[in-house]
């Protein structure tokens, strides 16, 4: 590890996550569970922390919290981090009804009330269910398996990170133009 | 077990996610199966791989190692292919604009559609039912082949129903507030019962008197349901003609009040859609032809386009037995079952103007000469009936019933202007060939002989029926009269009426006289009145212009007349008729 290959790898993971690793709460609660360290702790954060303590903060302040966080922890280019952020960020300006994705039949029923809500004004809060620490570990579990499953399926680990930007953004636009 | 384990159970054994049994299965399968092993072999590393890479993300050291032109250039990378260009972050913001940002609210309970059409349509009543397919296609490009089933009822009834079930949305959401909108369904309802009064086909068939139920079977909760409309239609009326439509047809596009088919969006995508589904034919509106057209994706589907429904149906070849259906039906549905008062009212209007139309006609028309009580009493006489009046006046009003009730319909069930007025335009041609009957029965000799009958019978005058008949001379009814053949003499007769028409001041004397002789009558008294008149009436022409050659002429028939009645001692304005002969022979010799 820690060859340049490697760090191309953890980049092509990073954004994945950040690209397509799911709704914007889930790749919040990926990162602080996986990738934030906690000063206090010297450890990543546990989800009934994050639930305590951020679940009431607006996903735009935490985005951007996280986002300096991980500049500041992980010493990599802020560049680099600020194109991995640019669409997550991009989405805090939208409604969420609009981002809902087209075959999440059930999330328009589970989140109506706040359909009409920027992302970025949501909460977690907003989001959990009735065991809001369970939600927060599985939501990071389903971006590490996008991640996994971008790997495994797309062999994303083998191509090149051009092309997999290129993938990620068409990805983009097709969300854009065929989301609610 | 499965053969072989799918990629999401082995992820979540590698990561722990399921429970011990479950994991123990997965095990074992594991270590019995290669195939699975590699799988989980290539997962793991991949789970290890990005274990790592995380980590890397809490070394600063790491990145600060880094080579700077690699990570230069992963940099640029990022720049140049992930970050959308100007260009293309126009193109991200214009799509979100178009965007509608409400959402869209469906049924909190779970309304899903009814298994099975039978049951949908209840099983105590009687009837049939038909299934169409539609197209559905959402704003997203997602599409749908939408099943339609119709039932309707057999029973004829006023108060018939239409039910449309469907899974829909309810509402609108957005700012915070929730709207209320009009269900595809309700739209629905409301259209299809316009379409039954409007369109030709659908009236013929009584659905509006029917009851209708129809249900949409689509995967997907309905925003709106106008494309549907032809499919829905199309399923009513195979249902009311009992026949079956064939499952390789799908159906898009609207359907106006007129029974034209309107065009419908995202055709081009329904066809695609329907192709790929299995549908062999698509049936759309003319108005969708043009975009249809030229498309070479839509190769193994047949696109049929039609300007209007009937069309459609005969294309179908849908036995639509229009005779069949309504003699299925009680005729006596033409006219309203339950008549209000006010329906008696204009019923009894329209039947009065059916007659006063005609009469006015009679009056009006072409036989501007006589009166409609003359032509009667001429048919009368000739048809050798008392009563024909009595006959036409029944045969009148049953024909002002029939128009009455065909008009009363058309103005209370229809309420169309050009149905009037093609009623009036019908009873004007039925006045016009019942008078051109009579007129061809009834000629002008029909009524010189009822003249004369009448006169002889009641002293009635007809004079102005004559007015065209051309002049007899006087000297031509003196010949004649003066023949001893009963031919000549009746001849005279007709002569002396039509003279005496001509110069009223004579026809009673000639009338008489001609009648007596040519019948050869016996009765002394009419004698005795006729001779009386022949006093006067010379003691009229005395002093007139050719008054020697009228009384020369005529005086043999009245001496005659006189000598055969034995009347020459009867006296007459203080002197017998003898001495009244004698003593104008002598004055004129």
């Amino acid at each position: 590890m820690d060859t340049i290959e490697d760090q191309e790898l953890a980049i092509k993971s990073f954004i994945i996550a950040l690209w397509a690793g799911g709704y914007p709460h889930e790749i919040i609660c990926f990162l602080l569970r996986h990738l934030i360290v906690d000063d206090s702790e010297d450890n990543h954060l546990d989800s009934s922390k994050i639930e305590k303590k951020l679940s009431s903060i607006p996903l735009k302040k935490l985005i951007k919290t996280i986002k300096n966080k991980l500049i500041s922890q992980s010493k990599l280019p802020s560049d680099i981090i600020d194109s991995a952020f640019f669409k997550i960020e991009f989405l805090m300006d939208v409604k969420l009804a609009y981002i809902i994705k087209p075959a999440d039949k059930s999330a328009k029923n589970r989140w109506k009330k706040i359909l009409h809500k920027m992302v970025g004004e949501t909460t977690l809060q907003d989001y959990f269910g009735s065991n809001p620490e369970q939600n927060i570990n599985y939501w990071a579990y389903s971006v590490k398996k996008r991640i996994i499953r971008a790997f495994f399926e797309g062999g994303w680990k083998d191509r090149s990170l051009k092309d997999l930007c290129i993938y990620l953004k068409r990805l983009w636009f097709h969300e854009l133009e065929y989301s609610n | 077990m499965k053969e072989h384990l799918s990629t999401e159970e082995i992820e979540s054994f590698l990561m722990e996610k399921i429970d011990k049994k479950e994991a123990l299965k997965i095990k074992k399968h594991l270590s019995e199966c290669s195939v699975c092993m590699n799988k989980a072999n290539k997962i793991k590393d991949i789970l290890q791989d990005i274990e790592k890479c995380i980590n890397l993300y809490s070394k600063p050291e790491v990145w600060e190692r880094t080579d700077s032109t690699k990570m230069q250039e992963i940099k640029n990378t990022l720049e140049k292919n992930l970050r959308p260009s100007e260009i293309e972050l126009k193109k991200i913001k214009k799509l979100i604009e178009q965007k509608k940002y409400h959402s869209i609210i469906t049924p909190t309970d779970n309304i899903e559609p009814k298994e099975g059409f039978r049951l949908a349509a209840s099983p105590y009543k009687k009837g049939f039912f038909a299934k169409t397919i539609g197209i559905g296609i959402s704003e997203k490009g997602e599409g749908a082949l939408i099943e339609v089933s119709a039932w309707v009822s057999d029973e004829i009834k006023e108060d018939a129903n239409i039910e449309v079930i469907a899974k829909e949305i309810t509402g609108i959401e957005e700012g915070g507030r929730t709207y209320s909108i009009r269900t595809p369904t309700e739209w629905l309802k409301k259209v299809i019962s316009q379409r039954f009064n409007t369109i030709k086909l659908l009236k013929a068939l009584n659905l509006d008197k029917r009851d209708v139920i129809v249900e949409i079977n689509s995967p997907k909760f309905l925003e709106e349901a106008q494309s549907l409309l032809l499919a829905v239609i199309i399923a009513i009326i195979f249902a009311a003609t009992k026949n079956t439509c064939h499952e390789n047809i799908a159906f898009s596009a609207d359907l106006k009040p007129n029974g034209q088919l309107g065009r419908v969006g995202k055709i081009r995508e329904k066809a695609i859609y329907a192709m790929n589904k299995g549908i062999k034919q698509l049936i759309v509106s003319k108005d969708n032809e043009a975009e249809l057209q030229n498309i070479e994706e839509l190769s193994d589907i047949q696109i049929i386009s039609f300007f209007h429904i009937d069309e459609v149906i005969e294309f179908l070849k849908v036995k639509v037995t229009i005779e069949e259906s309504i003699s299925s039906t009680p005729r006596s549905t033409i006219l309203p079952k339950k008549n209000t008062l006010a329906d008696y009212v204009v019923f009894f209007v329209s039947s009065l103007l059916g007659a006063i139309i005609i009469l006015l006609w009679c009056l009006l028309g072409k036989f501007k000469f006589f009166i409609l009580s003359d032509l009667i009493s001429v048919f009368n006489f000739k048809l050798g009936t008392t009563n024909l009046f009595g006959y036409m006046l029944i045969i009148d009003s049953l024909i002002s019933l029939f128009l009455g009730t065909w008009i009363f319909n058309r103005i209370y069930h229809e309420r169309k202007f050009m149905h009037i007025v093609s009623m009036i335009v019908l009873i004007f041609f039925a006045a016009n060939i019942s008078l051109f009957i009579v007129n061809f029965y009834i000629t002008p000799k029909d009524f010189e002989r009822y003249a004369q009958v009448e006169y002889l019978k009641h002293n009635k005058y007809f004079g102005r029926l004559f007015d065209n008949i051309p002049n007899y001379t006087f000297q031509k009814f003196i010949e004649l009269s003066k023949s001893n053949s009963l031919k000549n003499n009746a001849k005279a007769i007709d002569i002396g009426l039509k003279i005496s028409i001509n110069d009223p001041e004579f026809k009673t004397v000639f009338i008489e006289m001609c009648i007596l002789l040519k019948n050869r009558i016996t009765d002394t008294q009419k004698a005795n009145s006729l001779l009386q008149r022949y006093v006067d009436f010379v003691a009229f022409i005395k002093s007139k212009k050719n008054a020697k050659e009228i009384i020369f002429d005529t005086i043999p028939y009245a001496k005659s007349i006189m000598k055969q009645y034995r009347l020459e001692e009867t006296f007459y304005r203080g002197r017998t008729f003898k001495a009244f002969f004698e003593s104008i022979l002598n004055e004129f010799e």
